[in-house]
């Protein structure tokens, strides 16, 4: 269990996360939305232990986020950025899949072996002799999704990694989401992705806004990603003649 | 109108744009879809001139193609790897000394205010900015020196739903005085408003045609999205729900009114 403890953030002096109350239970998948400028991505940098934290604010598994060493911390959490480009070290993408794995596990052979599922996963195939820095957009949110997911942590927060994927990755992504073991906080913009946490948060001004289950939100007009169109259909419904029908449908 | 004739680049022994003829309309909004990886980013360098191509011809008929690009504005994927400046305020205000543009000030707080941003932000480091903002912020430095064509690489990444509807407000009001490209995974912002669209898979174009033509079969088969209108009237379509099947929707509304009749 991930638990915060009155989390509270600085970015340059400026209070930026403030008294963040949460828990991220094992094998629980979360959502976080929020606007532009709300403290999402801090956040989740505080929470992976990438900027310093308050002691006793971060409590990973009944230990102090302060008190893991960086590889144990790595194996326990992965954190997916919104840039990809700022997580690559190598300069193919075959070995910036295995850099974070080489750094937590011994065996070759193993690491082999989920060097090369992941690839398969990912569809990775195609460019794997490729310089990481020379990849579209797309194709970088990609691989750097799969070497975090290489590593297998406990936990891994997702800081809007589908925004530049076209369907079929997202599809992939979204694949991964529902079947994986590991605890999800998936930071995201889109409304879509709603559906794969059980529970959704939204920040605002550094703080909680408000907290609901996933399942509370369904056919709320507001987070349906169709919305535009049910309320369209809504306004029009005397005048569509198949109305119950097309709803009943589209449910 | 900028036409590209038999266009091939690559680099590091990959050809990323194969055999690419295309032209854009001086006053046209055009929409590019494809794949990840199929070469769009490059695509957008290649106009703009940031590359040159390995073979073929980039060329305007009337005016020279250098004069084009000067007042041509690309927005980068990831713009905010280019600041430089203390301030937001500088940030926008450099180019407006490059093109001699005058009232800096007021035309700063005015383009700060058709974004929909807080002017306070001026006074900030681009640095500090979330993701959104910053994104906003690039577009602003570009909007400043009032651009006679526009390149939109991803524009919607990384914003929240206010900011992207509110840039689809201003990319849609920039329609018709400006010329514009739009490269984006995020359809439904722009569907109602693009004129054209244009598909390119593994660095080729696969169709280009109006928007009302557009086969949007193609675009899914290519892995990319398809607008919500064309998804859901495929979806009633199968469920045996039967409207006007010549006209082929792709906004919300233009579906709900087909739906009507």
């Amino acid at each position: 269990m991930l638990k915060t403890y009155s989390l509270t953030l600085k970015r340059d002096e400026n209070i930026v996360i403030q008294n963040f109350d949460f828990t991220l239970n094992n094998g629980e998948k979360v959502i976080i939305v929020g606007p532009t400028g709300a403290g999402k991505s801090t956040l989740a940098l505080g929470l992976a232990g990438i900027i310093t934290t308050p002691p006793g604010s971060i409590i990973i598994d009944s230990k102090d986020i302060l008190d893991f060493n960086l590889k144990d911390l790595r194996k326990k959490i992965g954190i997916v950025f919104q840039d990809p480009e700022t997580q690559f070290v190598t300069t193919d993408v075959r070995r910036e899949i295995g850099f974070g794995l080489r750094n937590i596990k011994n065996d070759v052979e193993e690491i082999k072996e989920i060097i090369d599922s992941v690839i398969e996963k990912f569809g990775l195939e195609h460019i794997l002799n490729r310089d990481p820095s020379s990849l579209s957009a797309g194709e970088k949110q990609m691989v750097s999704i799969a070497s975090v997911y290489a590593m297998q942590p406990e936990y891994i927060i997702f800081d809007e990694v589908t925004s530049y994927l076209d369907r079929k990755s997202r599809e992939k992504i979204y694949e991964i989401w529902e079947n994986t073991t590991s605890s999800l906080l998936i930071i995201t913009q889109n409304f879509r992705e709603i559906s794969f946490g059980a529970r959704i948060i939204l920040l605002e001004k550094g703080k909680i806004n408000f907290e609901a289950k996933t399942e509370d939100l369904e056919g709320s007009s507001h987070f349906s990603y169709d919305s535009a169109f049910y309320n369209l259909l809504r306004k029009n419904k005397d005048r569509i003649p198949e109305y119950d029908r097309i709803l009943e449908i589209l449910k | 109108m900028i036409v590209l004739k038999n266009i091939h680049f690559g680099y590091e022994g990959t050809e990323v744009i194969k055999n690419f003829s295309a032209s854009f309309a001086s006053d046209e909004t055009h929409l590019i879809v494809g794949p990840n990886g199929a070469g769009k980013t490059t695509l957008g360098f290649l106009i703009k001139g940031l590359i040159k191509p390995t073979h073929g011809r980039i060329f305007s008929p009337r005016r020279k193609i250098s004069e084009w690009r000067k007042k041509m504005g690309l927005l980068f994927q990831f713009p905010e790897d280019l600041f430089f400046n203390e301030t937001v305020y500088d940030e926008i205000a450099y180019g407006t000394k490059r093109f001699g543009i005058k009232d800096t000030d007021q035309k700063i707080n005015n383009i700060i205010d058709f974004l929909g941003l807080d002017r306070e932000i001026l006074n900030l480091s681009p640095f500090e900015l979330s993701y959104g903002e910053k994104r906003m912020v690039s577009f602003a430095s570009i909007l400043v020196w009032e651009p006679h064509y526009l390149i939109l690489d991803e524009p919607f990444s990384g914003l929240d739903w206010q900011f992207k509807n509110r840039l689809a407000e201003v990319i849609e009001s920039l329609k018709g005085r400006v010329g514009m490209i739009i490269i984006t995974q995020e359809l439904d912002n722009v569907i109602p408003f693009v004129e054209r669209v244009s598909l390119m898979v593994d660095g080729e174009l696969t169709f280009s045609s109006p928007i009302e033509e557009a086969n949007w079969d193609r675009v899914y088969e290519s892995g990319c999205d398809i607008p919500s209108a064309v998804r859901l009237a495929k979806k009633l379509r199968e469920k045996g729900i039967k409207f006007n099947s010549e006209k082929r929707p792709y906004t919300v509304p233009g579906l709900v009114d087909l739906l009507k009749k």
